[in-house]
């Protein structure tokens, strides 16, 4: 993204963050449990020690032991393995949901911002009207048009998540709109595009990297829930939420089925934003205090 | 003038921590205010002048600052070991504070008449109506229309806002006032008018102050005894008079040299050189000598107390030391 | 006043339009043919043909539309059901309330617990207090609400038989849903107090109340309070919406009859028109909660209040 002549200024910055970061016990306990998680879900084949479909009908709702540490499902499918695999969907949703609403969401903001009058206002009406449906029920809605599966998981949560993304870049905009280093590159016949991709983003960046690590956090939640309803990833893919979904019906007797997938949910949407609060507080240190 | 001493305050040492570091914002500061005597605290942002007057009023947020020593007096009673629940009578009732930025020192949620009548309901048996009645007259007396106490603040203008805080601290009618550069935030055409009738007000009453200002012009139209403060120590105290024409320690004499001077003719000004010490690591020594122009070695070793150059006028300086006059 | 009132509701009709726009849009494009669904698979090509004519499915998208407003606005009448036939409002009209309850106590229920926290945590900052707040506030806002729901109905419900484990009836019906969505909202109440106290309290008009010698606890609840309550109202309010979504899920978990359940049936049976009808009720009652928010914010704001009332006669003040 950025320039040569920028990257010297950029990395400056980057490392003083990441000092401010390394500070921070608990940011730096869910960066590292994040990387832990990413890390364990590239190499799910390699770590866990069944198949995710591998069924073992002799052993099924085994509690936990040695030989299956979280135990076995009503198949008889190891939830260790299972879960490791299904970090690969979760995590896989969460960034790529992230990621789908920033671009749409900080061009349509961008796009408002920079040109402000009336493309601004139908830009706002429209994400107004977004809006009025909270964001999770948008995302059930989206999901059921367009049926389950991964990437329509990812459309779903993405979509009904943009417009966050958008006010906080139209936000940014508005804020350096008139500014002098604005009108002195406008005075040098800056295209449109290039000011607003090397003049205002930047000063849109630091919230920005704050809200998606903590978007990622929401997404994998949103995702499990989608999949515990019905939508969204699934069964027998192996993901958290559909595994709670599959295993809710003998919560009574065999509690195990339950209790990991959520724990894995929790533990990486923690980790996500602890990492999130440290970041802010890196970023933005006038913030501490 | 000055009567029986109202408030004494003996080596007080206040500290302020953030992470590793220790903030040495007040290092053993003694001075009394007499009854009926506006005395000056005068020095550089951050010398340590409001910490000094939060200390006295026991509004010091705690963390990060702590008083590490000393004591402050007020009718025999030492009032830092007071419980909160006396202090409280205090604060308000026989001292006030007058903040420095009147945009900000105003609750903006509530009419400006309730939080003058706030002040008053603490203080003084009275009925909420006779509370709201006095908070009117309060204004008047001020020069606001009483009406306007229904009010918030957004709604007045800076002078304005500073005349309101001015009514909230006279409110109770209290001994001492602490003004804590109550002109600064203002502007320069506002100022002269808030602090006549701050000075109306005081005489009009015979209210103590105590005048918190790096401004020399302040200090010579308002106070009766001048403390300048470096770093966190009083460097030089004495009447307003004896400071002005013998000016005896160097910060002194440099405060002087960057004020232009009508009366003789000055083609330059002359600033102080350098900056003040960062306060959470002080030179040894006397803390004034990387800027001195007259600093030698002993300067930079001994620490140095304060000479009694004259009867009451007080000087931290060694080359005042009586034991080796130059 | 008034007229700020009046704006707001002026600028609701439109997004309800959208709204309305979106969803039938939305489920306009959802592949899959209602015929089939309601007449099930063995049905002729004549019959589904016969069926699609009946509901105006042939009809153009305009059309179709315009029906579906007329329907909606004009009749209160958000269609039929595809499985049962039944009417849609009828259902959505007794089923709402529940899902409406389980939605207002846990946003209820997560101030009670949310703000005090954050409370006490920004008036003890970095102690041990503020700490475990913290903890505490983070692992609420990091737990999925439909699991903290299978877990909390297997251990008080399941387990220790404490409380009914699904259905619906008196308030020890709602303990469990509510408590379960309404635990990442104190989370997030509790965080959004914590950082807009201690902004608050940083500023110089707390120290002017404490100045006049009044109590630590009026300072806090008083004067700082009301300043930061502005960003929690607004929080609270969109958290009403969050929990109406929460309240879906909690539903389906414990088969309370609601809305939620209704919807996810719907999901489930490719019954569109009650996806359609849910998603619907539920955004207009989210946008009106959205508008009565902001009526509180301007009467909580003295500032924004001002903004809209009559123009001031005095405009040139002081200098």
């Amino acid at each position: 993204m950025a320039t040569e002549r920028k990257k010297a200024k950029k990395n400056s910055r980057f490392w003083e963050v990441m000092r401010r970061l390394r500070k921070n016990r608990l940011a730096m306990a869910g960066l590292v449990f994040l990387l832990l998680m990413i890390l364990i879900s590239i190499f799910a084949p390699l770590i866990a020690p069944y198949g995710y479909e591998t069924q073992d009908l002799y052993n099924m709702f085994a509690l936990p032991s040695a030989e299956h540490p979280f135990g076995t499902d009503n198949l008889g499918r190891d939830i260790f393995s299972r879960i490791i695999y299904g970090g690969r969907a979760s995590l896989t949703i969460g960034f790529a949901s992230v990621a789908v609403s920033a671009v749409f969401g900080m061009t349509l903001g961008a796009i408002a911002g920079y040109y402000g009058g009336k493309v601004d206002m139908v830009i706002m009406r429209v994400l107004d009207v977004f809006q009025a449906v909270p964001a999770i029920l948008m995302s059930i809605a989206i999901s059921a048009t367009l049926g389950p599966g991964l990437v329509n998981a990812i459309l779903a949560i993405g979509l009904s998540t943009i417009p966050g993304y958008s006010r906080m870049t139209r936000a940014s905009f508005m804020s350096v709109q008139g500014m002098e280093y604005i009108e002195a590159a406008r005075a040098i016949h800056c295209g449109d595009r290039r000011i607003m991709l090397k003049h205002v983003l930047p000063n849109a960046v630091s919230p920005m990297i704050v809200q998606m690590t903590m978007g990622v956090g929401s997404c994998i939640s949103v995702a499990a829930m989608l999949s515990f309803i019905g939508l969204g990833v699934q069964p027998p893919s192996p993901e958290w939420g559909a595994m709670l979904s599959a295993g809710r019906n003998y919560i009574r007797d065999y509690w195990h089925i339950v209790l990991f997938p959520g724990l894995a949910i929790m533990l990486t949407v923690l980790s996500l934003n602890m990492l999130g609060d440290g970041l802010r507080d890196a970023l933005d240190p006038r913030l501490k205090n | 003038m000055s009567g029986e001493s109202l408030i004494s305050v003996k080596d007080l040492v206040v500290e302020y921590t953030s992470g590793e570091d220790v903030v040495h914002a007040v290092n053993g500061v003694s001075f009394e205010l007499n009854a009926g005597e506006t005395l000056g605290l005068v020095g550089e942002t951050g010398a340590g002048k409001t910490t000094i007057a939060k200390s006295i009023l026991g509004i010091l947020p705690d963390p990060p600052a702590k008083i590490r020593g000393g004591e402050i007096f007020m009718d025999g009673k030492n009032m830092l070991k007071l419980s909160q629940k006396e202090m409280r009578k205090v604060r308000g009732n026989k001292i006030a504070m007058i903040f420095q930025d009147p945009m900000t020192a105003l609750n903006p949620m509530f009419v400006v008449g309730d939080q003058i009548a706030e002040v008053i309901r603490l203080h003084e048996k009275i009925s909420k109506a006779g509370a709201a009645k006095k908070s009117m007259e309060l204004l008047e007396m001020v020069g606001i229309p009483g009406e306007r106490g229904r009010e918030y603040p957004h709604q007045f203008s800076g002078g304005m806002k500073q005349r309101v805080v001015i009514a909230m601290a006279l409110a109770c009618n209290p001994q001492v006032l602490l003004a804590d550069e109550p002109t600064t935030a203002l502007d320069v055409t506002i100022q002269a008018q808030v602090l006549e009738m701050m000075m109306r007000l005081r005489d009009q009453r015979g209210t103590s102050m105590l005048m918190i200002t790096h401004d020399l012009g302040i200090v010579a139209e308002v106070c009766d005894k001048v403390a300048v403060i470096y770093a966190g120590e009083i460097v030089e105290m004495g009447t307003k008079e004896h400071i002005f024409d013998f000016t005896s320690h160097p910060y002194t004499e440099g405060l002087f040299g960057s004020l232009p001077n009508l009366n003789t003719k000055t083609k330059r000004l002359k600033p102080i050189p350098g900056m003040m010490p960062n306060p959470s690591s002080l030179p040894a020594g006397c803390k004034f000598h990387p800027r001195c122009p007259y600093a030698t070695e002993a300067c930079k070793t001994e620490t140095v107390p304060l000479f009694e150059t004259e009867p009451g006028h007080l000087v931290r300086c060694l080359r005042r030391d009586p034991r080796q006059v130059r | 006043m008034l007229r700020y009132v009046l704006k707001r509701i002026l600028m609701f009709i439109p997004i309800i339009l959208g709204v309305t726009i979106f969803v039938f849009t939305l489920l306009y494009f959802t592949p899959g043919d209602p015929a089939q669904v309601i007449l099930g698979s063995d049905a002729t090509e004549e019959e589904l043909e016969a069926c699609r004519e009946e509901l105006g499915l042939n009809d153009s998208y305009l059309e179709r539309f315009a029906r579906y407003c007329s329907d909606v606005f004009l009749h209160g009448n958000l269609g039929e059901s595809y499985i049962n036939g039944r009417s849609i409002s009828e259902e959505v009209a007794s089923r709402m309330p529940k899902t409406f309850t389980v939605a207002l106590v846990s946003v209820i229920l997560a101030v009670c617990i949310g703000m005090p926290l954050g409370i006490i945590s920004a008036t003890n900052q970095y102690t041990w207090k503020d700490n475990t707040a913290i903890v505490l506030a983070l692992l609420g806002v990091s737990m999925p609400g439909f699991w903290v729901g299978l877990m909390l109905s297997l251990v008080f419900a399941l387990k220790l038989g404490l409380l009914p484990p699904s259905g619906w009836g008196g308030i020890e019906y709602l303990i469990l849903p509510c408590v379960s969505i309404a635990l990442s909202g104190a989370g997030s109440i509790a965080r959004q107090t914590r950082s807009s106290m201690l902004e608050v309290i940083r500023q110089d008009y707390i120290t002017t109340a404490r100045a006049k010698g009044q109590t630590e606890r009026k300072v806090i609840y008083v004067h700082a309070l009301r300043n930061a309550l502005i960003p929690i109202v607004t929080q609270v309010g969109t958290m009403l919406g969050i929990q109406l979504s929460g309240a879906i899920v909690a539903e389906s978990i414990f088969s309370i009859p609601g809305i939620g359940t209704y919807m996810v049936s719907g999901i489930k049976n490719r019954d569109y028109p009650v996806v359609q009808g849910s998603v619907l009720v539920v955004a207009i009652i989210f946008s009106i909660v959205m508008l009565l928010v902001d009526v509180a914010y301007a009467f909580v704001d003295p500032r924004i209040k001002a903004q809209y009332a009559a123009p001031k006669k005095r405009t040139a003040k002081e200098a």
